[in-house]
């Protein structure tokens, strides 16, 4: 009967219902929106962390990076591969040099990062191969040393497919070592880094220029989907102590904290204002029951009379103030959902803001595309939290419908 | 006894004046051909059961309503069509008001509650406080200027309402049942206070009421009955 | 007080409760603005001097072929004459000549590549930020010892780590010269730094111009000069003024002055042949990125404001709505005694008004007062992430982050709220004022 009362009540006053039902709906539904933006960004960022620092869980030589430096190697990174791979939770596990490099030309010079990898297994990664915009991939060309330069660095040393460049960088022992490369193709993706300061080529390649064949810099491992980043990272820990050396395994969360730390940082500030929001919405709610019970202080008085309890009174306020949160949030479920599905669908790319550059933590997210994902225990406790709020501040209203004395209920007139 | 009286000078002309309301489907005939004639310094009451009329006439008469048909002038005015802003003004101008309840503004003292159709004329503070002091002391209200009304008796919260209805010099004070809610000693009170005040400054006077000890007090009684005016009985 | 602000106070104070709550709701709200607006002003000035104070400078002097695309051989002389007749306008508060060079460092162990700086370490520390960022040892010396002592290096924090190196350690340093030779030196590491810069902090080293000018064989020339500037937000108009002066400036010397504000019709005039011109940019320019991210972020306050006042519109709207239905009776009984409707609009609306502008007050006071809390002591980012902050736009946010109070952050949300309440209280007041005294006086609706 309470829920059928309370439904009847609200509709009492339409106006003053409408109006709660909106901001209720409106907040509601902005902050389920903001959380499927922000979710899905934030994905889109880890991805790229991951994309960037080499996989879900990276094996070093233990120091090497913090120092990048080319000193601290993997000397025997197959072996470290085969280990890895047989460990429960690992999807792939990829060897890979990275390398501080000067690429020159006679026309100039070009610091730049190079990648050396073994193709194929780089595809469980990402597949640089797709951003070729001339030339051929880098385990189909028929070229002894093939290099992939991104195009502003192709550009600068004004080289092409086919033209040659020369390698410096300090090879295993520190000592400056100088080696030449042919040109397979130019790789253009939009991300600044990559187009500005990469250079791909092959693990024998780089083997070939700077010697120690079977030394790599990390081998980064990805994991099966549902397995924990920490778990398999701990028991990598346990497998590869001791078959070469001391070596360093991180999650990417260890690898890459600036970004974690702008995450939990944008987390915090939207929660911060969906706090304040629903104060403000808290606020107009407590208002308005307080109001209403007021108002109906005749009415309870006549209940109370008729021998309904106080308590039950009470609970009577408190079952409009659900029944009304209960609709807001199922309109509100709606509306988010809606925007939620259009935004995930047509995305919201960041240069419709008027921005052309973005970069986070030393990743370039100008090409970055807002979409919108739903991570559903974040909506549940937001849920929850919003329906804890509303509820919670008609609870004064309540208490006050709930301790009236019949008699002078009765007797009260305007 | 039930001849119409013929008054000169008449501050009130009414002839033949009807008023319907609808409600929903419904039609109720509120006034159905009303004819009367009010003359200047009358103390004069409508009289009659609840649903005669009295009240809705009050109302047409002090242009908080329009009369379906014919004429009404009042203060040689026509009422019958008043846009909502003339009507306001015309209020302002000649009519004062006391009603049963809910006269002051709760938040304003006596004195402002009393000022406050000068304030809305625009009169200056000193000409407020020349009119309304003297006025509130006449009704007894010494020393209570500064109070709120829920800090006045129900009597002393209708003189307060009277002097707001004379500070204007109206042409007529319209009072719908003003002692309703008051009890026989605070009512009669108020009654010979008005009346008082309907000698000395020759204001006139009309109220609707079915209290004796307003009809007791009235020099002139129209008895009505179905929206028609069944008798006018002069003292 | 006259009387419509009369009646909205006495009846705010008549009804505690919902008044408590109404303004509790909108100085929360204000609160938050106010606090918004303080804390992204001082996160942008912290992203522009990030972006700006330690390296670019506000306003920067190239040749057209550098700007274009940087080249070690693009070089331009300079002279103290021109750099003192730069520092006597009054948009410039200092300018440094430097000479920009990239190659690789590194020592017997291991190399990295690294972008070096040549600069006068006086003029340097005049015109930049980048001395004080100094974490360990010490900046440049005015003077650069004398051969055969190695020359002075001052590293990066980033570098440093990658190289495993401290102060007192030697490190080669190695790059195509402009004569497209390679040039080589040996380095002392002097200092390290840490400037909140990520591009200086990772990979830069500053050495002696004139140790550069060696290295790279430059003899006398610098591909760039920085210049500060009082006022960030103004460059591009001291970039004119500069622009103007140089010319002046030139007329003496081999160079001709040309503007980089799109006004390239100006720079050739009289230009030697194989001259290169030089171009004047303000840093709006040469980090347009930095630019858009910083307009994008105040025109976002429009949105925080639709978003958050519309929640606390909604909850003045309902009260208004509320107290005038209430008051019905009592507006029947003015309206009858001779207020016109329009009167009673206006007092409802004033009543609104004072709604607003307590609630202003009081969340100016809030937000205010947080605000300057965190302008004064400053917000600790690891109260939100355990890794103590993050670099965004080539900018390191780390530690406390400072907000900027000022009166336009105070009073922008407030006065904004003041309007906000007038046309959230204009329905309710409308509908109020059009009420039938006589039904509503007999207690019919």
């Amino acid at each position: 009967m309470l829920p059928r009362l309370a439904w009847r009540n609200l509709w009492r006053q339409r106006t003053r219902t409408l109006i709660l039902l909106s901001a209720i709906t409106f907040s509601y539904a902005l902050l389920l929106i903001s959380m499927g933006i922000g979710d899905d960004s934030h994905q889109q960022m880890l991805d790229s962390a991951v994309e960037g620092a080499g996989g879900d869980v990276l094996v070093h030589r233990a120091g090497y990076w913090e120092t990048l430096a080319a000193d601290l190697v993997l000397s025997d990174g197959a072996a470290i591969r085969e280990r890895a791979t047989e460990v429960e939770g690992v999807a792939h596990a990829i060897p890979r040099i990275r390398m501080p490099a000067l690429l020159s030309t006679s026309s100039g010079a070009r610091a730049v990062e190079l990648l050396g990898v073994d193709p194929p297994m780089e595809e469980a990664l990402a597949d640089v191969h797709e951003h070729l915009v001339r030339g051929e991939r880098l385990d189909e060309t028929g070229l002894e040393s093939p290099i992939l330069l991104g195009i502003r660095v192709a550009e600068e040393l004004e080289v092409d497919v086919g033209g040659r460049v020369v390698l410096t960088a300090s090879g295993w022992d520190g000592e400056l070592t100088r080696a030449l490369f042919r040109v397979a193709g130019v790789l253009e993706s939009g991300i600044k880094e990559m187009d500005e300061g990469l250079a791909y080529t092959t693990l024998q390649a780089t083997w070939s220029a700077l010697g120690n064949p079977g030394t790599v810099t990390q081998v980064g491992v990805l994991i099966q989907p549902g397995a924990s980043v920490e778990e398999v990272a701990g028991r990598l820990e346990e497998v590869l102590r001791g078959v070469d050396g001391p070596v360093e395994v991180l999650t990417w969360q260890e690898a890459v904290p600036e970004m974690v730390g702008f995450i939990e940082t944008d987390d915090a500030f939207l929660y911060i204002y969906a706090a304040v929001m629903f104060v403000v919405v808290a606020f107009a709610i407590a208002n308005t029951f307080l109001v209403a019970v007021n108002e109906r202080i005749r009415e309870f008085g006549l209940l109370t009379a008729l021998g309904l309890r106080g308590r039950r009174v009470g609970l009577l306020v408190l079952a409009e103030t659900a029944v009304l949160t209960l609709v807001s949030m199922a309109i509100g479920l709606a509306v988010a959902l809606a925007g939620h599905f259009a935004i995930a669908h047509w995305g919201i790319p960041i240069s419709l803001w008027g921005v052309d550059e973005m970069e986070l933590a030393g990743i370039d997210f100008s090409e970055m595309v807002m979409r919108s994902r739903v991570t559903v225990s974040k909506w549940v406790v937001a849920s929850i939290a919003v329906m804890v709020t509303t509820v919670g501040s008609a609870s004064f209203a309540a208490l006050k419908a709930a301790r009236l004395v019949p008699a002078e209920a009765m007797r009260f007139y305007e | 006894m039930n001849e119409e009286a013929v008054v000169s000078d008449p501050v009130i002309r009414a002839e033949g004046v009807t008023k319907v309301y609808r409600q929903g489907e419904l039609e109720v005939h509120a006034l159905r051909g009303v004819d009367v004639q009010v003359g200047a310094g009358e103390f004069s009451a409508l009289a009659g059961p609840s649903g005669c009329g009295k009240t809705t006439l009050l109302n047409l008469i002090g242009a908080l309503d329009a009369p379906t048909s014919d004429q009404l002038e009042v203060a040689g005015r026509d009422v019958t069509r008043l846009a909502r802003g003339e009507a306001a003004e015309f209020r302002l101008d000649h009519v004062g008001f006391v009603f049963q309840a809910f006269n002051l503004v709760p938040v304003l003292t006596a004195f402002e509650n009393a000022e406050f159709t000068l304030l809305l004329r625009g009169a200056s503070p000193a000409e407020r406080r020349g009119i309304v002091e003297p006025l509130l002391r006449r009704v007894g209200l010494e020393g209570m200027f500064d109070r709120k009304p829920h800090e006045l008796s129900g009597g002393q919260q209708q003189r307060v309402a009277v002097v707001r209805a004379l500070a204007t010099s109206p042409s007529i004070v319209l009072a719908d049942e003003p002692t309703a809610n008051l009890d026989s000693t605070a009512s009669a009170g108020l009654l010979d206070l008005m009346l008082e005040l309907n000698q000395e400054l020759g204001t006139t006077f009309l109220f609707a009421t079915h209290d004796e000890l307003v009809l007791d007090r009235a020099r002139r009684v129209v008895k009505m009955l179905d929206g028609r005016v069944d008798a006018d009985v002069w003292d | 007080m006259n009387l419509p602000v009369r009646l909205g106070i006495r009846n705010l104070a008549r009804n505690r409760w919902r008044s408590a709550l109404t303004l509790g709701g909108v100085a929360a709200a204000v609160a938050l603005m106010v606090w918004t607006v303080a804390f992204v002003d001082g996160w942008l000035d912290l992203m522009v001097r990030g972006a700006t104070a330690v390296e670019t400078g506000q306003v920067q002097i190239h040749t057209r072929a550098y700007a274009d695309q940087p080249r070690v051989y693009r070089s331009f002389p300079v002279d103290d004459a021109l750099l003192d007749g730069l520092e006597r306008l009054p948009e410039v508060e200092a300018a440094t000549p430097r000479v920009k060079l990239a190659g690789l460092v590194g020592n017997e162990r291991t190399s990295q590549v690294a972008r070096l700086n040549g600069v006068d370490p006086r003029r340097e520390a005049a015109a930049t930020v980048v001395a004080e960022g100094i974490a360990e040892g010490r900046w440049l010396g005015a003077d650069p010892a004398p051969l055969p002592a190695p020359r002075e290096v001052v590293v990066g924090r980033g570098l440093a780590r990658q190289l495993r190196i401290g102060i007192g350690d030697e490190l080669v340093v190695f790059l195509e010269a402009a004569d497209g030779s390679l040039g080589n030196d040996l380095l002392e590491v002097v200092g390290i730094l840490e400037t909140g810069n990520s591009a200086v902090d990772r990979s830069a080293a500053y050495i002696h111009i004139g140790d550069a000018q060696w290295i790279a064989a430059l003899d006398g020339e610098i591909h760039e000069i920085a210049i500060r500037t009082a006022d960030p937000e103004g460059a591009p108009a001291a970039a004119q003024a500069v622009s103007g002066a140089l010319r002046q400036l030139l007329t003496t010397s081999p160079d001709e002055a040309g503007s980089g504000s799109g006004t390239a019709a100006t720079e050739n005039q009289g230009q030697p042949v194989g001259q290169d011109p030089l171009v004047v940019r303000p840093w709006q320019e040469i980090l347009p990125g930095l630019n858009q991210i910083l307009s994008i972020s105040r025109e976002s306050y429009v949105i925080m404001y639709l978003m958050v006042y519309l929640v606390a519109a909604m909850g003045i709207l309902n009260t208004q709505r509320m107290s005038a239905q209430e008051r019905r009776r009592e507006f029947g009984v003015l309206v009858a005694v001779g207020l016109a409707p329009r009167r009673l609009l206006r007092i409802l609306l004033v009543e609104a008004l004072v709604v607003g502008v307590l609630g202003s007050v009081l969340g100016g006071v809030l937000g205010g007062g947080i605000s300057w809390w965190h302008t004064v002591a400053g917000l600790d980012l690891s109260v939100f992430t355990d890794q103590g902050g993050f670099s965004y736009m080539g900018v390191v946010f780390e530690g406390r982050i400072f907000a900027r109070m000022s009166v336009a952050a105070l009073v922008e949300p407030m006065a904004v709220m003041l309007l906000v309440a007038v046309v959230s209280g204009l329905w309710p007041a409308w509908v109020a004022s059009r009420v039938e005294p006589a039904p509503t006086i007999a207690g019919r609706t």
